[in-house]
């Protein structure tokens, strides 16, 4: 009786939780579509960021930057103003009071852009401000009018729409804070009468968030950004923690800098609902796709190759390549393991010339060490790839090898996010990873990346008989029947041959070297 | 004024508000105070020149700097702090 009570509770509780979450879906829906509506917004033009902020700073308005040494502060502020010149036609400027202006834009000398030509042209303004060298005495009350004069001064120059204060606080170390809190909330009342999307930058702070307590005059938008090293390796993250009359994604969003830019990772954009393919592709192997439903894998969808060292994932997933080069394809081949010309001279051994896609630019290669850099500069290089040159398909060599970076927690949520990220783009995605049945009991987190993929191809290594045999099986694929057989396979030169088991006997394997009607190459 | 004079000041005020207003009234005080007349000083509205508060590298005001004799020095504030006045700027 008390059991049944139980069970009924337990079913009107998840049915309730169901509806809650339905209502709190719905909400937020109309909370996006109708807040994102009443603030005008101004776009950075930083990948991402605009998306997580649904369009962007507050328009007019003053932005806080916070964060500390090495953050990307001023790196992000200058992205601001660059993308407003170059992508929306507004002026800005920039006041620096922590680098010298020649030397700032040395440091941006190598972001495909020509700043000289751009203050040149009036459409970009720097000014260096610095209390002087000499020494400063303080003798009652003072304000900081002279910085007002020269902003104006600065913005009337070339008409800017935009205008960056970095950082604030380094320029009044040696003044009295308290005398200046009443002049930055003078400062930012006046910003906001000026017309002018501002950002101004901070560093962190003990007691208060920013050093000289600017968080509580600026009120609109603050962002922070942090640099954390897990593992030794540095990853920069990036959260808004206020963000006035609009509604915006609040976690902590990895980001990257590098030659391109800033780059902002959102996990998961609002997708789930992308388009589907009835598409299939082909695995490369005519007897891998007669247990695929005869036709192989969905195009678009995730496959994953799992398996111990040596038993062949690296040659599955060439063969994969090679079938979409084949069809005239475009295929990206990150490699982690291998340096690229070393699998392409393996492959040669089983048959496979890849050298040959390469040369006709069907098959790209990306090659980087995990522990080169953090886990998100991999994901973004290659989606920076992904963007410029459009392939069809992506296969991920061994996926396991990031684990070593980072918790593995981390790894799952960029996989997520990536993965997620090719499906909108309708890319069909390979990844082999050093996970067996054994592994994911040992460490269930691996199962992880396994409930992610679409298609889940298991190989293994039996010994029977001082040798060792390859088996595969397909231990899941979503959407069409599938063989539930345990094949045998071998990779010689001509390839890889795939054979139905007869059985397993006293340890002994036989394979069925008769079934000739599912063989495409030679059987030696 | 004896442009010859030892010393020489230039005070960067903004607008005629109440801070401009009794820096100048502070300094002349002061100085005539202790330098009599053996001084120079030049008043600048940054409102007026903006350059010269550009070029001056000039952000808090108003500023008092004194030329000569070098070194230069520099006393922000309404100058209402005699002691610090006397000890800082006089000093040769």
């Amino acid at each position: 009786m008390s059991l049944a009570n139980t069970l009924l509770e337990i079913t009107f509780i998840a049915l309730k939780y169901k509806s809650m979450e339905l209502e709190i879906t719905s909400k937020q829906n109309k909370k996006s579509k109708y807040l994102s509506s009443t603030i005008e917004k101004t776009k950075t033009g930083i990948c991402g960021f605009d998306e997580i902020t649904f369009g962007g700073l507050p328009k007019n308005r003053p932005t806080l930057i916070v964060g500390g040494i090495g953050t990307g502060k001023t790196f992000m502020s200058m992205h601001f103003l660059l993308n407003g010149v170059n992508q929306f036609q507004e002026n800005g400027v920039f006041m620096t009071f922590e680098e010298k202006t020649t030397e700032l834009v040395s440091n941006f000398s190598n972001f495909n852009v020509d700043i000289d030509e751009l203050v040149k042209n009036k459409k970009l303004y720097f000014e260096h401000l610095h209390i002087a060298q000499y020494e400063m005495h303080e003798s009652g009350k003072y304000n900081i009018d002279g910085l007002f004069v020269r902003i104006e001064h600065a913005m009337n120059a070339i008409n800017a729409k935009r205008i960056v204060l970095d950082s604030l606080d380094t320029l009044f170390t040696n003044l009295d804070i308290n005398m200046l809190r009443n002049e930055f909330k003078k400062l930012f009342f006046w910003l906001k009468e000026k017309n002018i999307t501002a950002v101004i930058t901070a560093e962190q702070g003990d007691i208060y968030l920013t050093r000289l307590g600017l968080e509580e005059n600026v009120a609109d938008c603050v962002i922070e950004l942090t640099n954390r090293v897990i593992n030794q390796i540095s990853t920069r993250r990036l959260r808004i923690m206020k963000y006035r009359g609009s509604f915006h994604a609040n976690n902590e969003y990895p980001f990257i800098i590098d030659n391109e830019g800033m780059n902002v990772f959102p996990i998961a954009t609002n997708l789930i609902e992308y388009n589907i393919s009835n598409e299939r592709v082909s695995s490369g192997i005519k007897n891998l796709d007669v247990l695929l439903d005869n036709k192989g894998f969905f195009v678009g969808s995730s496959v994953l190759i799992s398996g111990s060292a040596g038993t062949g994932k690296t040659s599955l997933a060439a063969f994969f390549a090679k079938s979409n080069c084949e069809n005239n394809k475009k295929c990206l081949f990150c490699a982690f393991e291998e340096s690229s010309k070393q699998i392409m001279r393996n492959m040669k051994s089983i048959g496979i010339d890849l050298e040959k896609y390469v040369a006709s630019n069907n098959l790209i290669f990306y090659y980087a060490r995990p522990t080169l850099q953090n886990l998100e500069l991999h994901f973004m290089r290659i989606k920076a790839i992904i963007e410029i040159e459009k392939p069809d398909a992506i296969i991920l060599d061994p996926v396991t090898n990031l684990m070593t970076e980072g918790p593995n927690s981390d790894v799952r949520g960029m996989l997520t996010r990536f993965i997620d990220y090719l499906k909108t783009q309708q890319i069909s995605v390979m990844f082999t990873a050093a996970i067996t049945l054994k592994s994911v009991t040992i460490n269930p987190s691996d199962e992880g990346i396994s409930s992610m993929v679409d298609t889940w191809l298991m190989v293994e290594d039996i010994v029977t008989d001082n040798k060792r045999n390859r088996i595969m099986y397909i231990l899941k694929s979503r959407g069409m029947p599938h063989s539930k057989e345990v094949k045998a396979f071998e990779i010689s030169n001509d390839g890889i041959n795939i054979y139905d088991l007869d059985k397993i006997e006293n340890n002994v394997l036989l394979v069925n070297r008769n079934n000739t009607t599912v063989l495409n190459g030679s059987i030696s | 004024m004896d442009s010859k004079a030892l010393y020489r000041f230039s005070l960067f005020v903004s607008g005629e508000g109440l801070l401009t207003k009794k820096a100048i009234f502070n300094c002349k005080k002061y100085l005539d105070l202790f330098l009599q007349s053996n001084y120079d000083m030049e008043i600048i509205d940054v409102l007026q020149y903006t350059k010269l508060a550009i070029d001056e590298n000039i952000i808090v005001l108003p500023v008092l700097i004194r030329r000569n004799p070098l070194p230069e020095i520099s006393i922000v504030g309404d100058m209402s702090n005699l002691e610090l006045f006397k000890s800082d700027l006089l000093m040769n």
